[in-house]
């Protein structure tokens, strides 16, 4: 119609179109109305057979009038017939579909017809069903329908023949590919058949990194034709691959005098079922279950133990019932992967996660884990040391690409291969540092997650040297912690969040002054705080630190507290001893009601429940 | 925000060029053109805050659908309660009347087509086809009528589900028909508003859903093949009616359909490097109330467990302007009815899900956990708790644009599923 002016048809034409088109309906109903009743009546003939191939011309979607047909053909035009005229007939059928194909390309009836016809039919020609479907991806190279039966056609055609056809499919999507780079269908096939091509090929080390080094190659020549291109990077994004991020247990120990296990680990966590706490008296006796309830260390404690009902907590733990006695010489703590649920979904349980730890009589840790990465069929088969080099060469190559076109959303990407990153390597932590530095200026809308994002890249980084300690300083006993303190700083950082608490968990005094945090709540992991200082921060109210019983002295001074509420929910059930809290600075201190407020409420409220809280307001 | 009043200047939102023209690439830059013009015209006259949804023009293009439709629509022919279902709501939604006569006559039809084996067929005469019975459902749960709800027979409803139900956990479309998640969805829905769910049912469907999901997100209509929006909001709705969305990777999933929304148009594409289409304004657009929903939960969980006290309702993780923007300024022919894309003729199907679009776009449902209570409900149970967050209403354009607000699961209006569902499962306190 382009281009051409439309002339409005006059009243004569329109009428006359109108009578056509109602004798057409008129036809089409009259040929429905008549395979029906061929239909109820059972009649499998030339006929009905013909009535159908007239309706399904107009309308392949009739579902119905396809299994009739199918009827038709098995207990009419086929039965008894000889292999050859079997063969001629279905050829036949597959010959209207392609007609049919022309028109409607999309149809799910029309693809499952032939499926059947195929699977009816005495000797299908598979090659030929392949070279069909070629056409029609060069006709819509997207078409979902056709990916699939391409699929399926292929599994049939090598099952036949035992041969794979991995190969040749793979260099299938290569074409598509080079034809139009866009192509994320061709993209996604491809991410199939490459791990089934490694394998099946047999492939020494070498060849492997040539076979991956031109995958780079294939994908780097879309992105550097056009840098925005959403299917290059989908697929850049799973060559390059995403680590299973483990759960892992950081640490763990026992107090004798709390008697008390404490679990420490890298992600919050869910408890589905308890762990099972186990003890034996001697090498030669069989073990015995301790009773007890498991508490995360910031949560409420549950009274049945069974019931644990979904708290989260990086630091877990469990408290011996009064009836226990302390005749052990070896602690088991069984923790299993089925009995976990991670704080959210990216973090996947594996078999990894499957450890026991035992706490001997010297309280020390023991971890027994199988270390294993288990490798799906969906990922690319190469091992950590390829996938560190590959990820460098990544980041490089991404960094080039970033001056070329520094207004891209490239940045990201770079940000998220970095993250995948599984080595602690200082250097990759302070690039993302650089770089969330400067999309924080230029992209204002995701500046909260970039800073998270940077906050977690310090604390990594900051903290690496710790994880190390974490185990090996858990295992001492409450009575050394009264001597011997261990300093942490992190100030000045413009830290917004503490995303792994659990490795701070025994440091006694820490620093996190002149930062960004906007809650301490991560505090209330950290049972064997000292000294806090969270001065200079963004701080609403103060939580998470009515649990720490060592706490002497909480310095939030400077920080965005407004009223006594903020204030009072920080000490509701306070169970700590002598502590002082420096709140000066703090919006609250400059309002006289405020003060007045928290002068009566702490002296009527707080004092109450712990005599020797000081609160420092000037 | 949208797109017009976005912080970047329309003519900087082309793709870019100068790239090497791929056929993908010039029918992208055709199609942005076509609604640049438009966005373009809506910008220089300043009139992005009185731009109309054409009521009244839409009401009569589906009333003149509902006297008799053309002879270009006998593919159609297989498909009439589709149609039926597609207009009634769409009229729902723009909140018409619909006349005792018409709902009669609606009934009527569909009713006609309900075979004595179970399930509802396409035309008369024809076999049962599970997409064909969740229009039938949805139309009468629309027509809102208890002499409607009555007419489903239930019990042979059930026993054809079982029937269509694979070793594997899916569904087959009819008896000698295809697979596809569309199968598992459209099961699942119409059990959950005609109390039919049962462990039988649904065992091991919920992990053969989980086999579509891909390493992109994206959910296809197999396992194996390539994400799309239609699919994907079929596997994820089947989920969240089995209780049943761990076994996805939500944030991934959020990823994929987010990166759907077009930069220029502000409408969805179905696929990475596809073009945008009026129809998953809905089919991706209902993506993100029901992610939404899922990441409320998770966090709402963790701090009822850790007993703290936030109030996090995740807000729409999708650009609801923009949205609108394209609906509005793109998507509705002159003629009334709505359209893919400028260029095309609307037709009955991009009317119903421009507008459930639209609505989406409009209003925020979201999921009532303080109600749930965290009790052990039934799918029926679950559907009432979506409800309208009413604070948090964006209408683009004239505040007479606003339709009513539709269940992200069920795509029939929010009073209309609660009706169903009380008649199914008696009166309840929710």
């Amino acid at each position: 119609m382009h281009g051409r002016r439309r002339v409005k048809p006059s009243a004569e034409v329109e009428k006359l179109r109108k009578e056509k088109e109602a004798t057409k309906i008129k036809e089409y109903n009259d040929l429905v109305a008549s395979c029906f009743e061929k239909r109820d009546k059972n009649e499998f003939d030339n006929d009905a057979f013909t009535i159908t191939t007239k309706i399904l011309s107009q309308n392949p979607d009739f579902y119905t009038i396809w299994n009739f047909r199918r009827s038709i053909l098995l207990y009419g035009i086929l039965k008894e017939c000889s292999e050859q005229d079997k063969q001629q007939t279905l050829s036949t059928e597959l010959g209207f579909l392609q007609e049919l194909f022309q028109l409607n390309p999309k149809s799910y009836w029309i693809f499952n017809h032939r499926r059947w016809c195929l699977e009816e039919i005495p000797n299908p020609d598979w090659n030929m069903e392949l070279k069909l479907i070629g056409k029609f991806l060069e006709m819509d190279a997207r078409n979902f329908h056709a990916w699939d039966y391409r699929r399926y056609v292929t599994f049939q055609l090598s099952s036949t023949t035992k041969t794979s056809l991995t190969q040749t499919e793979f260099d299938f999507t290569t074409t598509k590919i080079n034809q139009n780079f866009s192509n994320y269908s061709a993209w996604h096939q491809r991410s199939k058949l490459m791990p089934r091509l490694i394998k099946e090929q047999n492939l020494d080390e070498q060849e492997k990194e040539t076979l991956v080094n031109k995958e780079f190659e294939l994908v780097k020549a879309a992105f550097y034709t056009d840098p925005d291109d959403q299917s290059a990077w989908l697929y850049h994004w799973w060559l390059v691959g995403r680590e299973i991020q483990h759960i892992s247990l950081l640490g763990a120990y026992y107090n004798p005098k709390m008697r008390q296990v404490v679990l420490a680990f890298d992600d919050e966590i869910g408890m589905v079922i308890p762990f099972q706490v186990t003890k034996k008296i001697d090498d030669n006796s069989p073990s015995s279950y301790i009773e007890g309830m498991w508490r995360p260390a910031g949560g409420e404690l549950k009274h049945d133990q069974l019931n644990i009902d979904r708290s989260y907590g990086f630091v877990w733990i469990f408290t011996f019932f009064d009836s226990v006695k302390d005749d052990f010489t070896e602690l088991i703590v069984t923790v299993k992967p089925e009995f976990i649920v991670p704080s959210h979904s990216e973090v996947k349980l594996t078999r990894t996660m499957q450890r026991h730890c035992i706490i001997n009589d010297n309280y020390n840790l023991e971890n027994e884990s199988s270390s294993s990465l288990s490798q799906s069929q969906d990922t690319l088969p190469i091992d950590t040391s390829e996938r560190i080099k590959l990820l460098q060469r990544e980041i490089s190559m991404v960094r080039e690409l970033l001056e070329l076109e520094p207004d891209t959303n490239l940045l990201r990407e770079l940000k998220y291969i970095s993250g995948t990153n599984m080595e602690e390597n200082s250097k990759i932590d302070d690039e993302v540092v650089t770089i969330c530095d400067h999309l924080i200026k230029i992209d204002k809308l995701r500046t909260k997650r970039f800073e998270d994002l940077r906050s977690k890249a310090i604390f990594e980084s900051a903290t690496k040297s710790l994880v190390k300690l974490v185990s090996k300083e858990l295992a001492y006993n409450d009575d050394t912690l009264q001597y011997q303190d261990s300093t942490f700083s992190l100030e000045s950082k413009n830290l917004t969040i503490i995303p792994t608490p659990s490795i701070l968990l025994y440091i006694t005094k820490l620093n996190l002054s002149n930062n960004k945090l906007t809650s301490i709540q991560f505090l209330a992991n950290l049972i064997n705080l000292k000294e806090i200082d969270v001065s200079n921060n963004c701080i609403t109210s103060i939580s998470g630190v009515n649990r720490l019983r060592n706490l002497r002295y909480l310095k939030i001074q400077n920080n965005y507290i407004k009223n006594w509420e903020e204030v009072k929910n920080g000490f509701i059930g306070w169970q700590g001893v002598e502590c002082n809290i420096y709140i000066s600075e703090n919006p609250l201190i400059e309002n006289t009601n405020e003060i007045e407020s928290l002068k009566i409420g702490w002296e009527n409220e707080i004092k109450e429940c712990g005599d020797q809280l000081k609160i420092i307001w000037k | 925000m949208g797109i017009l009043n976005g912080p970047r200047r329309l003519e900087d939102l082309f793709v870019n060029t100068d790239a090497f023209p791929t056929e993908s690439l010039s029918v992208q830059t055709k199609t942005e053109r076509s609604v640049y013009k438009l966005f373009k015209a809506v910008r220089d006259e300043k009139s992005l805050n009185t731009i109309k949804l054409n009521r009244e023009s839409h009401i009569e293009y589906i009333s003149d659908g509902l006297k008799g439709l053309s002879k270009y629509l006998v593919v159609l022919d297989a498909s009439k309660p589709w149609l039926c279902y597609w207009m009634l709501h769409s009229l729902d939604l723009l909140d018409y009347e619909l006349s005792t006569g018409l709902i009669k006559r609606a009934i009527s039809t569909i009713s006609k087509l309900q075979n004595p084996t179970g399930g509802f067929c396409g035309g008369p005469g024809q076999i049962s086809h599970v997409a064909v019975t969740y229009a039938a459902v949805n139309a009468l749960a629309t027509s809102g009528i208890k002499e409607a709800y009555d007419l489903i027979d239930r019990e042979n409803l059930y026993k054809w589900f079982l029937k269509l139900k694979r070793d594997d956990g899916s569904f087959i479309m009819h008896e000698g028909g295809e697979v596809d998640v569309r199968g598992a969805y459209c099961v699942l829905s119409v059990a959950t508003l005609t109390n039919l769910i049962t462990p039988e049912l649904t065992a091991g469907t919920a992990e053969w859903i989980k086999r579509c999901q891909n390493y992109d997100g994206g959910i296809g209509g197999v396992p194996g093949i390539e994400g799309h929006g239609g699919y994907a909001f079929c596997g994820l709705a089947a989920m969240e009616i089995m209780g049943k969305t761990d076994l996805l990777d939500i944030p991934l999933l959020l990823r994929w359909a987010s990166s759907l929304q077009m930069q220029m148009e502000g409408g969805f594409q179905g696929r990475p490097n596809k073009l945008v289409d009026g129809c998953y304004s809905f089919w991706v657009g209902a993506l993100f109330p029901l992610l939404e929903a899922i990441l409320t939960k998770r966090q709402y969980e963790k701090d009822v467990a850790n007993s703290e006290d936030t109030q996090c309702i995740y807000r729409p993780l999708f650009e609801r302007e923009a949205l609108q923007e394209y609906i509005l300024i793109a998507c509705q022919s002159p003629k009334g009815g709505l359209i893919d894309k400028p260029g095309r003729g609307a037709d009955h199907y991009h009317t119903c899900y421009c507008l459930s679009g639209l609505s989406t776009s409009q209003h925020h449902v979201i999921y009532d956990f303080e109600r749930a209570k965290g009790e052990d409900l039934d799918s029926g149970a679950r559907s009432l708790l979506w409800e309208e967050e009413i604070t948090n209403r964006v209408v683009v354009g004239d505040p007479d644009n606003l339709v009513k607000p539709t269940h992200p699961i069920h795509n029939v209006t929010l009073p209309n599923v609660r009706k169903m569902i009380e008649h199914f499962y008696g009166k309840r306190e929710l």
